[in-house]
């Protein structure tokens, strides 16, 4: 990227042009300042200078020794910072000056030690202090000079002295005037400038510098993070996360990308699955037209064929293979057919025990070859439950044939057993309706927590907001977030739809005193639960009431060789079998998708080479379920 | 107008061929057409007993085919056939007034006894029509379902009792398409049936067996012992003493839809 574009360079130019502005305004006000005092002290000092020079000469004055007098001016005229000393007469002509040569000479009066009072037509007397003052550069190689013009009035004392040289009538005698040099002062100036100059110039740099550090750490560091986060994102890599353990706005950010990123991954998992489940719908159709087809011709002829050659024992024989092998191949399409059409099911009250034992029925034989042990822990007792019987027959099934390929020679054994258990409320039950003051549905189809509807909220923290899912399961907390929240910081929640907040202004979390957030569950109560992340106090009172909750148990158990960590993650996955060629990888996809249906759900426990318990949890009562 | 025995409507030559020899060796007379639309003109120009059509088909497909012919109020009986073989597909044919649902992949035996149910059923067709022209003819030849049953097809018939529970059962006209009915396989109490699904095979002469499919979904709760000591009495008294199963069903408004109430049709 161009230097110029870049976010850091753009802030610390601003910075720069800003503080160069400030800091130039600032250096100009206080050079000019310094000028203005120190040059008023050079007045103040000449002005005294020239009051003390006309009061030492009055005297002398009035006695008229003009010797007297010019020792007067020559003595003050050693001061090196003084550079003349003169007195002029009404008419313009200097009669004392330090300088010998200029006695004599007649000043117009327009000319520059002058020109103050005689500018205007008539001379007004009286000299405002200031306008006492002119500053001037004799010549280029001097310095500047100010000079002081310091006007002698006709006194009493003037004409009556002795000489008489001076009538009543004037006003004036004539005018003391000192040039005191500024170049002390001037040096002074200068060298204050190139001071401030130099500190402004030090400050701009070093602000520039400190701040392009910090912007670089605080900005352009994490945005870089973030701009790589992002390209690598794009690029494909769902996996990568920022991990940024800062919390401002940017670290904000970078939390709240990875909580994106983490969630786009979910999503593409599952819609992929789904994807997978629908172009498996596809591809069984077109599998089931495509090869039936064919199959059709091969069944037709071999087993016209077979018609025709009764007489031929051996040639009928071989036939027969023919058609009993497209017959298995039948069956197998068959089969993927009705997985790409997994219908709703078609519940009915019905016995687990008699589905289980027509299971037995039909592995009968398998068993008995492979000289499988069959224990069976049927519970008499159980209660008749709501299922779609052709479905749940299935499942079990599937997970009795696993069993049996799972297996190994020494001492196979199966144990299958059904009972009734009562499971808490609170971990087992599952939120199916919830909705907000106004009405609205909080249940959100599209966004699913193991396989169900999450509980969709509008949740505010500070200025950032966003949406958490909670876990539908009751007292669970495998809550997605949406947005960043901060440990033990509560938050506030709202209805998506239409805002209104969902907080229990009257009540806090018992455990920690945090906000409560309370949910209507229509004709069951309200759930409360506490807003703090990482609270997990829940409450449900309807349902806790009910007290503990009846589900049916079916377990398949084995002593085969046990399923690997890294499979037991992936056994419900559509296509994914250990079998090789002999399984589908769809069946316990299948199964899953069948308890989920009933409400119920399954279970795994393995352990390699000692063997696997699969558990299947139906609630016995429906109106926990619907 | 040609007449023929048969018509077989399917894009794959293969199935046309095997067709064309079962017809040889049953001696049929056979007309083919490989596309719905070319399967059409002829159903409409010429006079089959029987059509036999896919599904899936180029043009149109085989439903299509089906409501064309029943807008035109030709009473050709028509059984389907398909490769996509799903329960839906086959409910869905005998809704649409199917005599049969031929799943592929058949083997000939299937076909066969498919066939022959067929011609039956196309045979009291044409003897009815007739006897409906000609009033001296007039004679019953099947016994049709009560009012107030509904059949699913024209194959079986169901009764909803009062405690809410089916009696089921064979209608007579499937009866009068089989010559003779030996045995019956029947299934078990306990057993769990679904619409579309086998419901009982009959065996008739030739060896050869006839698969039902079930009208509801349920579970059967009873089984009539009676005719599985005397299968006869199902071709004596098929509505009532002649029933079947009483079954439990799952849930009779689905299972409803695709039945036809008996009060309204002489079937």
């Amino acid at each position: 990227m161009n230097i110029i574009n870049k976010l850091g360079t753009k802030i610390i130019i601003a910075v720069s042009i800003t503080s160069i502005i400030i800091i130039g305004v600032f250096a100009f006000i206080s050079i000019n300042s310094q000028k203005k005092v120190l040059l008023e002290q050079v007045k103040h000092h000449a002005n005294q200078l020239s009051e003390t020079v006309k009061n030492s000469t009055k005297e002398e004055m009035l006695f008229n020794r003009r010797d007297r007098i010019m020792n007067i001016v020559n003595q003050i005229a050693e001061e090196p910072s003084i550079f003349n000393v003169r007195i002029l007469n009404k008419s313009g002509e200097i009669v004392y000056s330090n300088d010998s040569n200029e006695i004599g000479f007649v000043f117009k009066e327009s000319s520059e030690p002058c020109f103050v009072c005689h500018s205007t037509e008539e001379p007004t007397g009286e000299l405002e202090f200031e306008k006492k003052f002119r500053i001037y550069t004799p010549s280029k190689e001097l310095p500047r000079f100010i000079g002081i013009v310091n006007p002698i009035f006709n006194e009493e004392s003037c004409w009556s002295a002795d000489c008489h040289a001076h009538s009543p009538v004037k006003k004036f005698l004539g005018v003391l005037d000192i040039s005191v040099s500024l170049e002390s002062v001037d040096s002074q100036i200068s060298s204050s400038q190139y001071l401030v100059a130099f500190l402004a110039i030090a400050s701009i740099l070093s602000l520039g510098t400190i701040i392009s550090i910090f912007i670089n750490r605080l900005v352009v560091k994490p945005v870089n993070k973030i701009i790589d986060a992002t390209g690598k994102v794009s690029s494909g890599d769902l996996k990568y996360r920022i991990n940024s353990s800062s919390s401002d706005e940017l670290g904000i950010l970078s939390g709240s990308f990875d909580k994106m990123t983490e969630n786009i991954s979910e999503m593409k998992l599952k819609i992929f699955q789904t994807d997978k489940m629908a172009s498996l719908g596809q591809l069984a159709a077109g599998v089931a037209h495509e090869i039936n087809n064919p199959l059709t011709g091969v069944l037709t002829y071999s087993s016209f064929l077979l018609k025709r050659t009764k007489e031929n024992a051996e040639l009928a024989s071989d036939l027969n293979v023919i058609v009993r092998e497209t017959k298995r191949s039948r069956d197998i399409v068959k089969q993927l057919l009705d997985f790409s059409r997994q219908s709703v099911p078609k519940k009915i009250k019905c016995n687990i025990n008699h589905i289980v034992e027509r299971i037995f029925g039909i592995t009968k034989n398998q068993m008995r070859l492979k000289n499988i042990e069959l224990i069976k822990k049927l519970d008499n007792n159980i209660p008749d439950v709501i299922v779609d019987p052709n479905q749940i027959q299935q499942v079990i099934l599937n997970l009795v044939v696993n069993a049996i390929d799972a297996l190994e020679e020494k001492e196979p054994k199966i144990v299958i057993e059904t009972k009734v258990t009562l499971l808490k409320a609170h971990g087992n039950v599952q939120i199916r309706e919830a909705v907000c003051p106004s009405g609205h549905s909080l249940i959100d189809n599209e966004h699913k927590i193991e396989g169900m509807p999450a509980i969709k909220l509008y949740t505010k923290l500070g200025t950032n907001a966003g949406y958490i899912h909670l876990d539908p399961i009751y007292g669970l907390q495998r809550h997605h977030y949406g947005i960043q929240l901060i440990k033990d910081k509560s938050f506030t929640v709202h209805c998506p739809e239409c805002n209104v907040s969902l907080m229990d202004e009257s009540k806090n979390c018992p455990v920690c005193k945090s906000p409560c957030y309370n949910l209507l569950v229509p004709g069951k109560g309200r759930i409360e639960g506490c807003a703090r992340y990482g609270g997990v106090w829940q409450k449900w009172d309807y349902i806790d009431n009910k007290g503990e909750i009846e589900y049916l148990i079916v377990s398949v158990t084995d002593n085969g060789k046990g399923i690997s960590k890294e499979d037991l993650e992936k056994i419900f996955d559509p296509f994914y079998s250990t079998k090789g060629l002999k399984g589908t990888g769809l069946g316990l996809s299948v199964a899953w998708g069948i308890i989920e249906n009933h409400n119920g759900r399954i279970e795994v426990l393995s352990e390699e080479n000692k063997g696997t318990s699969f558990t299947i949890k139906l609630p016995v009562k429906n109106e926990l379920r619907d | 107008m040609k007449k023929f025995d048969l018509l077989i409507i399917d894009d794959e030559e293969v199935i046309i061929d095997f067709f064309i020899k079962i017809s040889e060796a049953e001696n049929l007379f056979i007309d083919t057409a490989l596309d719905g639309k070319h399967g059409l003109n002829k159903v409409i120009n010429n006079r089959y007993k029987l059509i036999i059509c896919d599904l899936v088909l180029p043009g149109l497909n085989g439903f299509e085919i089906i409501d064309e012919i029943n807008k035109k109020n030709l009473v050709t009986p028509i059984i389907v056939t398909s490769g996509y073989s799903t329960i839906e597909n086959a409910i869905k044919a005998l809704q649409y007034g199917a005599i049969d649902f031929l799943p592929k992949p058949f083997t000939y035996d299937e076909v066969l006894c498919c066939l022959k149910r067929g011609m039956n059923y196309a045979s009291i067709l044409s003897q009815q029509v007739e006897s409906a022209i000609d009033e001296k003819k007039s004679e019953l030849l099947f016994v049709p379902c009560p009012p107030s049953y509904y059949r699913f097809g024209l194959a079986t018939w169901i009764k909803i009792e009062n405690d809410k529970s089916i009696t089921t059962g064979l209608t007579d006209l499937t009866l009068r398409t089989i010559s003779k009915l030996d045995e019956l396989n029947l299934l078990n109490e306990d057993d769990i049936i679904q619409q579309g699904r086998e419901y009982l095979s009959l065996n008739c002469d030739l060896g050869l067996k006839h698969k039902v499919l079930s009208p509801v979904s349920g579970i059967v709760t009873e089984v009539n012992n009676n005719v599985l000591k005397e299968p006869a009495l199902v071709e004596k008294d098929p509505f009532f003493e002649g029933w079947i199963y009483k079954i439990s069903p799952n849930n009779i408004d689905a299972d409803l839809s695709y039945l036809t109430s008996c009060s309204t049709d002489r079937f």
